[in-house]
């Protein structure tokens, strides 16, 4: 199937007439539609399975009511609902196969009625154009639908479109990863019939057998009734095996939870450590800064002389001078001079009388003397300020250095409660000081695999035994029949039906088993082809096992998933795919467009580059779905340098709810595309 | 008759006549009934084929 070109109208996101041409032949086949995410990638792949199926779901889908799953477009259907018109929404594709042409359509009416969206079949057309150029025309459901299902049948569809959840489903070891395989490879194979075919001569055998049972007698019929017995043992340790093997899975998955929740509280842990540091130098701090306030608090007094240095020294100069001049303390006190001028008598005994020259003159010195009270004051002053001149530098610098040290500290303070504050916040508010619950979880889950791996090969050795025990009850029953002579009918009946049914299962295991080699061969080759240099030096195949889960073995033949990265198994998932979608085509290049939705993710730029130059080989049409973020400047480089690259589609936002298709020649996109250095 | 069904009876080739008849009748039915009507029908023709195998030739 090559696809040719597609036309929308009104179809999901696609409000009126728009067209993809795709990429294909000799000169190109590769398309790249880009757009952000919800602008309709996936709608143009959905798009594609209602043309060619009448599909209106995606596997996606699969828990959206179909009601609420709008093909038409919905501003369409809004803007007519007033007029009460109803919308048609058609997809029309040309495609060729093995030389002739085929355009399909197919519509669907829509419209909104008191607020519910009513969508209905309009019909469907097929035109088959033949090499000679005749062409038959059919509009009937069930002839398309066996036209188009000859050339691709439905039940692969899925396999030629690649998204990002089915590759990440692909990576997981687990019992999906054993599911989504062996639905794989049983729809490859189309095996449907076969197992119904086996399993019905099984229930013939079992039935037969029953029937012996009640009709035999002596030995022959001990003999059916340990074999229907081992049997029914045996079915039921089979089922207790598939029990324990998701029973150790959800164990293992469970101890993975608790180990998480162990490293957390290991981070924490330090966390609560700093903590506690940062607290207690807090505590340290806060201390400190109370000691700086006492200190200088008590430094008030003296310091406060900083403030009076200059009229300190003013008056200390002022009584020193008049010390100097004995003015303090004065010769003759002065209360005596008063008591002399009262008395106006002289210390020497002379007379004196007021108005002359020696009352005056002692008028004169009593004017010069100060109070007793104000001269000791102010020798008590000059003696202070004498005691502490001396100390004003000192004063200065100490005061100075507490300062400092006080501006320091208190800054320390700030610094350390803002840390204290992150790293409360990063603890958070549930401390889980459990460590010891779960480390006792842990060693429970522990013990319970323990149990459970124990009790697996346990049953793994009954079931060996049983099996074994099976043949011999088995070669008993044909030699008692043959000494018995017992070849009745129902016994030959009995025997025949489990010697079909023993066939049936062997070629069912055969066929099964060179489907699982076919894919794992063909995965093989598309890993190793996007591998890088490093990669390949370590892995070698891949390998489906009997389980259907998937293996890397690494170059020494041992098994090697458990360590490869999360890019080296996802593009082990996209080589795996590849050999389904391989398998399904039937041919080494599949003849069928591959759909690659986003399926860079974590890919590096070498992984990336390997795939972009190899998916293009490998098939003959790719259309590769992308956001801005998985195509940029780089991968167009890439892709440009394979010669394959011709069509570019971006899809814009046009309005709500729409979208439109815009065509853009390939050398013209870097404007559009991001740089690498825009990303960081 | 389908792909898988041709390269299944290819592959009976290997076992004896009556297996083959057996088997093949199974795939045929299966192919448009479910499993228990399989069974039944089965059980007729398991005693044709009994019976044939007995029959001098």
């Amino acid at each position: 199937m090559i696809l040719q070109k597609m036309t929308l109208n009104n179809f999901r996101q696609f409000r009126g007439l728009q067209e993809i041409e795709f990429a294909r032949g000799e000169g190109g086949n590769v398309t790249v539609i880009f757009g952000d995410n919800g602008r309709g990638k996936t709608g143009i792949y959905r798009a594609l399975l209602f043309c060619l199926y009448g599909e209106k779901r995606l596997s996606q889908d699969a828990q959206v009511d179909e009601r609420e799953l709008y093909l038409v477009n919905y501003p369409e259907m809004e803007a007519k609902a007033d007029l009460k018109q109803s919308v048609e929404a058609r997809v029309h594709l040309e495609f060729t196969h093995f030389g002739r042409t085929y355009q399909i359509e197919r519509a669907i009416l829509g419209m909104i009625a008191d607020s519910t969206v009513i969508q209905e079949d309009k019909g469907a057309r097929l035109v088959t154009i033949d090499e000679d150029g005749n062409s038959t025309t059919t509009r009937d459901y069930n002839e398309i639908a066996t036209i188009v299902g000859g050339i691709l049948d439905r039940g692969l569809r899925e396999y030629f479109l690649f998204d990002g959840e089915k590759i990440e489903r692909l990576t997981r070891a687990s019992s999906d990863q054993r599911r989504e395989i062996s639905a794989g490879v049983r729809k490859l194979l189309d095996i449907d019939t076969l197992e119904i075919a086996l399993r019905a001569t099984n229930r013939l055998r079992k039935y037969l057998d029953a029937e012996l049972e009640t009709r035999a007698t002596g030995e022959l019929a001990r003999v059916i009734k340990q074999l229907r017995e081992n049997e029914e043992r045996s079915l039921e340790l089979e089922e207790r095996i598939s029990a324990i093997e998701e029973e150790l899975e959800r164990g293992a998955q469970e101890k993975k939870q608790v180990d998480a929740e162990l490293d957390k509280i290991r981070e924490i842990r330090d966390l609560l450590m700093a903590r506690t540091n940062m607290e207690k130098k807090e505590l340290d701090l806060e201390s400190q800064v109370g000691d700086l306030l006492q200190d200088m608090k008590n430094r008030t007094g003296k310091t406060a002389l900083l403030l009076v240095r200059k009229t300190a020294e003013k008056i200390f100069k002022n009584i020193d001078k008049r010390k100097q001049k004995h003015e303090i303390p004065s010769e003759i006190r002065r209360d005596l001079i008063d008591r002399l001028i009262s008395e106006e008598r002289c210390i020497c005994g002379t007379t004196i009388k007021a108005g002359t020259d020696e009352h005056r003159n002692i008028l004169l010195w009593r004017d010069r003397t100060t109070d007793i009270l104000t001269e000791d004051s102010m020798l008590n002053l000059w003696r202070y300020l004498s005691g502490i001149r001396s100390h004003y530098e000192d004063i200065g610098v100490t005061t100075e250095g507490v300062l400092q040290k006080y501006a320091v500290v208190k800054n320390e303070l700030l610094v350390t409660r803002r840390k204290l504050d992150e790293l409360r916040q990063k603890i958070g508010s549930s401390e889980r000081a459990d460590a010891a619950k779960l480390e006792k979880h842990r060693q429970q889950i522990e013990r319970k695999i323990l149990k459970l791996e124990t009790e697996y090969s346990q049953i793994h050795e009954e079931i060996n035994i049983l099996a074994e025990e099976r043949d011999r009850l088995q070669l008993q029953r044909k030699e008692i029949e043959r000494e018995q002579g017992i070849r009745d009918e129902l016994s030959k009946r009995s025997t025949l039906a489990g010697a079909t049914s023993n066939a049936l299962r062997n070629i069912h295991e055969e066929f099964t088993g060179e489907t699982r080699d076919m894919i794992g061969a063909n995965a093989t080759k598309y890993f190793r082809e996007l591998l890088d240099d490093e990669g390949k030096k370590t892995l070698r195949d891949i390998v489906v096992d009997a389980d259907y889960s998937i293996q890397v073995y690494d170059r020494w033949q041992k098994p090697f998933l458990a360590n490869i990265s999360a890019g080296q198994r996802q593009i082990m998932s996209i080589a795996f795919i590849a050999a389904l979608a391989g398998a399904a085509a039937g041919t080494e290049v599949f003849e069928m467009p591959l759909f690659m939705d986003t399926p860079f993710g974590r890919l590096s730029h070498e992984h990336r580059r390997k795939l972009l130059e190899n998916v293009p080989k490998w098939c003959s049409q790719w259309i590769l779905l992308a956001t801005d973020t998985e195509f940029g400047r780089f991968e167009a480089q890439i892709l440009r340098g394979t010669k394959q690259w011709t069509k570019f589609y971006i899809l814009k936002g046009a309005g709500a709810g729409s979208t439109k298709i815009e065509y853009i020649d390939v050398n013209q996109v870097n404007g559009l595309l991001r740089d690498e250095a825009e990303v960081i | 008759m389908s792909k898988t069904h041709r390269l299944i009876v290819d592959k009976l080739k290997k076992y004896p006549s009556d297996v083959q008849a057996l088997a093949n009748s199974a795939l045929e039915l299966s192919e448009s009934m479910p499993e228990y009507s399989v069974t039944e029908q089965l059980k007729g023709v398991i005693r044709q084929i009994i019976k044939e195998k007995e029959e001098p030739q």
